[in-house]
């Protein structure tokens, strides 16, 4: 099972976590690297391994990523949440080296092999919402935020809204209209 | 509020406004701000796409996946084994596919190589297509690309050798070439042809896609992955639920697959039909049948096993009608109502295609309730299907190398929930009759097999115990719908009871297996009475009771059985019916007994009182009834008529109380028995019009019951039963003409069960019992010879059944007298007394005996005919 690998993320990076809570600013560095690393080959393995949209269990594989680190114990749970932030801003990152990545592969070989399937999904192109989104996290932060956990991190509204202490409710009004407003630059920057 | 703020109040605030009133809000609240109002059309405008790109609602992640182009490949130029690597032409969920030639090959022909990406896996896959490489390199079909080779490379992934098809996806190629219907079908059913083809050869594609479907440069489709993802799947069973792994379901495409395959249940060459109904209505259509096609997986998936697809032509009006058919049965989502095969499917296509009527109809409500048996037929067939495939798994080559290893667990779990629910749902199927003889046969030889390499594994011998008493009651149990087949019957029972045996010799003691032990005694007994071995019953069903009794008498009630999921979680509802076969076998009025009344009656009593002690329990009103009318039965057959009438009337009560929630055809045959019974109670009390009228209702539900499996020996039985009983009536109202007619119906009935199942001798008694009423209405019409002939009938029945059958006895005494009547009718005195005499003899030697049953009115009518005939000779001396 992939999982396995993100058990040794889990034990390994404990311990750096709780020193981090106790005042070492070191082991947050330390462990936010480990953790990119280890999130970095879990999205390599996906973005480069299996190929088809179809393909079961992208989402929920990152969500178990989550669901490791987050149920990370001796962690109170304001680290927690904080932590999970981090992980999905790092997934935010992992991504975006991806796009850009593709986009000059793109480049250098026209030529392209591939199985149809999915190909009539309509995709978000990430880079170009990654760039609205810095424009946004000016304007409206919390919004940017949601993005970033839900778009980025794949969290649940559910999820995001008790990690942001705010209600659902406000979660899902603030998503619609983050949407709105990311689609609006998006369809304007085309 | 801050200016930002603002402008989410307005967009939440116009959200809620249709277009027109949207429009004059937003300029009332933006006057002269034509920035604000700019922005907020924007917004507005930006929710309006949003909500339409799914992808808003799906991870990043996913996004980038579907816009992934090929990446550098490590592998390119690598030499596996005699062939090198020459370009990447394809990956899907196991690994990538590339071009390759023979490096030794000066012809540098061309293969594909399937290159399986790492994993633990690998070494299982391997040694499983070692065993199976020969089945696909069966697989010759010019529509099937061939599996060459295989092996492991340097590094030890595992690799597959496969013809080289120089060709484009069947979608992509549509695409490009824009076929008219009419090639498009044609290349359909050369599709349908290769699948029908390696259907034939036993394997199942399993991943049927356009992408497995390569349209060759002169436009020839072949099918690529034949197998393939059965071969690369951890479980042989492929993804059955229980064991479904990660590996399993992740070979999924969700979009082609069958709501089967979604939900991991065992694969069928239904689900290939399924496929290619997609395939098909993505070809004719232009869209998936599924609007969720491209969501997220979870949802395709929920959409395969749920959504009704729409007809294809919605998307292409000009397929109306028998294409929209064909396509949504192939689609349908039970795979016994699709095509039963893709011979057949491909057949309804080529009919279209000539204007002949398709067997694919639209599958209205109306046509479901019309069809009923025809589609309960195939969905037995594939139940059969999947228990074979399964079966033939367990027995097959592949046992020996998945005894050894951790697998055996799950193996065996799987075939007793397929053994245990399968037999359960087509025994109250009607008309399944064949296929349980063979599930039967198929099951036995598994257990065997099993039996063999249980060794000392308390788990298994218990599972085989449970398995083979099953299967007994499939085969013989009495009045249940069996196979009829008395002597396997025994052998089963007899098997299940000695592994039980032994378990309970062994510590710590099991109340399961003590349970279970029970019950197989009880049916041992219950088929020992109905073959007429009445010693036998009593003392297997006092075993069952002995063992039962023990383990209730610490007023622990809870069963610990799990054999019988639909029952009562009480012991004492497994004891009560023990008591109601031990009345059967000391009394029972119909059919071998010991013949003591008195006593039979207490064990229906303390049947009755511990029912009541469990409190009125729903589900076992039906057997509460049963034991009502069983009970009336003994009445009857003590002479206690106002009695007996008293219970069966409670019985039927019970019953059309019962038939109100429950239509099925058990509770309808519980009906139509209670309704016979009540008749009988009413022949007792010798109200002949109420008897008749009882009769005639429980013939109406009888016949039809017997129309829908026209195979079940009992319901035939009870039938013939109702039909004597008919007849009777018609004789008490002095209808002789039709009396003589319908107890010949009667007889014709016994005799042709009699037929199947000659081992039966309740059977064989009845049919005494009606030859015997036959010769009393024969008698009534003074027709000596008729008389003597069915009464003659009647006792050569009666005699064959020993001298140990006090019923028997006691009809046989019947039977000479009559046949001493019907001397005396023709005149022929000397004959009449001899039996006359016979049958004194008889009630005497009965009497003599001391048990209760002997009816003095009976013995009175011989002994009167004896003295009359000795008036004759005396007079003609």
């Amino acid at each position: 099972m992939q999982y396995n690998r993100l058990m040794t993320v889990e034990e390994s990076v404990t311990g750096w976590l709780v020193r981090w809570r106790q005042g070492d600013d070191l082991a947050l560095e330390r462990v936010t690297d480990l953790v990119y690393r280890d999130l970095k080959r879990l999205a390599a393995h996906y973005l480069d391994g299996e190929r088809s949209a179809n393909t079961l269990q992208p989402t929920a594989l990152v969500h178990e990523a989550y669901l490791h680190i987050a149920s990370v114990r001796d962690l109170d749970w304001q680290a927690r949440g904080q932590f999970i932030a981090v992980v999905a801003r790092m997934m935010r990152r992992i991504l975006i080296d991806h796009a850009r990545r593709r986009n000059s592969a793109k480049r250098d070989d026209g030529q392209m092999l591939e199985w149809t399937e999915g190909q009539e999904t309509e995709t978000l192109d990430v880079l170009a919402v990654d760039q609205a989104l810095n424009r946004m996290a000016s304007r409206y932060p919390r919004h940017a935020e949601i993005v970033q956990l839900r778009f980025f991190g794949g969290l649940e509204s559910k999820e995001v809204a008790e990690l942001m202490e705010v209600s659902l409710t406000t979660v899902e009004r603030d998503w619609r209209f983050a949407r709105a407003w990311l689609q609006n630059q998006l369809s304007v920057s085309l | 509020m801050t200016e930002d703020d603002r402008v989410q109040y307005l967009f939440e605030a116009a959200l809620e406004l249709d277009a027109a009133g949207r429009d004059a809000f937003l300029r009332r609240e933006c006057s002269g701000n034509a920035a604000l109002l700019a922005e907020l059309r924007g917004l507005l405008a930006g929710d309006v796409a949003a909500e339409l790109n799914p992808s808003w609602e799906r991870p990043a992640i996913e996004s980038e996946i579907g816009r992934l182009g090929p990446l550098p490949d490590e592998h390119l130029g690598e030499t596996i084994g005699p062939y090198r690597l020459m370009e990447a032409i394809g990956s899907g969920g196991m690994g990538k596919v590339y071009r390759a030639v023979r490096a030794d090959d000066e012809f540098h022909q061309s293969v594909a190589i399937k290159l399986i990406r790492s994993g633990e896996d690998a070494g299982e896959i391997v040694q499983r297509f070692r065993l199976e490489r020969q089945i696909l390199a069966n697989l010759q079909h010019p529509n099937i690309a061939r599996l060459l080779d295989g092996g492991t490379t340097s590094r030890g992934l595992p690799y597959l050798v496969m013809e080289y098809i120089d060709g484009e996806p069947l979608d992509a190629w549509c695409a490009k070439h824009q076929p008219s219907l009419g090639e498009r079908l044609r290349m359909f059913r050369q599709v349908c042809a290769a699948v029908q083809y390696a259907h034939q050869r036993m394997v199942i594609h399993r991943d049927l896609k356009p992408g497995n479907i390569l349209v060759a440069a002169d436009g020839t489709p072949k099918l690529v992955d034949f197998g393939i993802s059965r071969l690369l799947q951890t479980n042989p069973f492929d993804g059955i639920a229980a064991t479904a792994t990660m590996t399993g379901a992740r070979m999924l495409t969700p979009r082609y697959s069958s709501p089967e395959q979604v939900r991991g249940e065992p694969v069928t060459s239904a689900s290939d039909i399924y496929s290619l109904g997609v395939v098909l209505y993505e070809l004719l259509a232009g869209r998936s049948p599924y609007t969720s096609a491209a969501g997220p997986t979870h949802e395709v998936m929920r959409a395969v096993c749920e959504e009704e697809p729409s007809k294809p032509s919605i998307a292409a009006p000009a397929l109306r009608g028998d294409l929209d058919n064909i396509v949504l049965m192939a689609l349908r989502k039970d795979p016994a109502r699709r095509y039963a095969s893709v011979d057949q499917f491909a057949e309804d296509i080529r009919r279209f295609e000539e204007g002949y009527p398709v067997l694919a109809r639209p599958d209205t409500r109306r046509y479901r309730a019309a069809r009923f048996l025809r589609r309960n037929r195939p969905l037995v067939a594939a139940a059969m299907l999947v228990f074979l495939t399964l079966v033939g798994g367990i027995a097959g080559t592949a046992w020996q190398a998945h005894i050894a290893n951790q697998r055996f667990q799950d193996v065996r779990q799987l075939a007793h929930s397929m053994l245990f629910d399968y037999h359960d749902a087509l025994a109250d199927l009607p008309g399944a009759l064949n296929l349980r003889t063979r599930m039967v046969k198929d099951s036995l030889e598994y257990m065997d097999r099993l039996s063999k390499q249980a060794g000392r594994d308390r788990d298994l011998q218990l599972e085989l115990a449970g398995g083979y008493l099953k299967v007994g009651d499939v085969q013989a149990r009495a009045l249940h719908a069996n196979l009829g087949d008395t002597k396997g019957g025994f052998e089963s029972y007899r098997k299940a009871i000695a592994l039980l045996e032994g378990l309970r010799r062994r510590a710590p003691a099991n109340e399961e297996a003590e349970e279970e032990l029970a019950v197989a005694y009880q049916h041992l007994g219950e088929l020992n009475q109905q073959s007429g071995d009445v010693r036998a019953a009593v003392d297997n069903l006092q075993t069952g009771i002995a063992i039962l009794e023990k383990l209730c008498a610490h007023g622990q009630y809870p069963s610990k059985l799990r054999l019988w999921s639909d029952v009562v979680d009480d012991r004492r509802a497994w004891l009560a019916p023990m008591y109601g076969w031990m009345a059967r076998a000391t009394g029972e009025p119909v059919g071998a007994s010991l013949g003591n009344q008195v006593e039979a009656e207490r064990w229906y009593r303390k049947e009755l009182a511990l029912y009541e002690s469990m409190g009125h329990e729903p589900k076992l009103l039906v057997s509460v009834g049963s034991v009502h009318s069983n009970l009336g039965g003994l009445l009857t057959n003590a002479g206690k008529n106002p009695e007996a009438l008293v219970e069966y009337q409670a019985a039927l009560a019970i019953d059309l109380k019962v038939a109100k929630t429950r239509s099925d055809p058990l509770a309808r045959r519980e009906l139509a028995i209670a309704y016979h019974n009540v008749g009988v109670g009413f022949l007792g009390t010798h109200d002949f019009d109420g008897a008749l009228k009882s009769f005639q209702a429980a013939g109406t539900h009888l016949e039809a019951l017997a129309a829908a499996d026209v195979d079940d020996v009992n319901i035939r039985v009870t039938l013939a039963d109702n039909t004597r009983r008919i007849g009777e009536s018609l004789f008490r109202r002095k209808e002789i003409g039709p009396a003589i007619a319908t107890y010949r119906q009667a007889i014709d009935m016994y005799e042709h069960v009699s037929a199947k199942t000659p081992a039966n001798t309740a059977v064989r008694f009845r049919a005494g019992v009606a030859y015997l009423g036959l010769s009393l209405v024969e008698a009534a019409l003074r027709d000596g010879p008729a008389t003597i002939d069915a009464a003659g009938r009647s006792a050569r029945i009666f005699e064959a059944m020993g001298p140990d059958n006090r019923s028997a006895r006691q009809s046989l005494a019947r039977a000479y007298d009559q046949t001493g009547q019907g001397q005396a009718i023709g005149g022929h005195w000397r004959e009449a007394r001899e039996w006359y005499q016979r049958s004194v003899d008889l009630y005497q030697d009965l009497q003599g005996k001391g048990l209760a049953g002997v009816s003095p009115a009976r013995l009175k009518e011989a002994a009167d005919g004896l003295a009359e005939a000795d008036r004759h000779l005396g007079a003609s001396k």
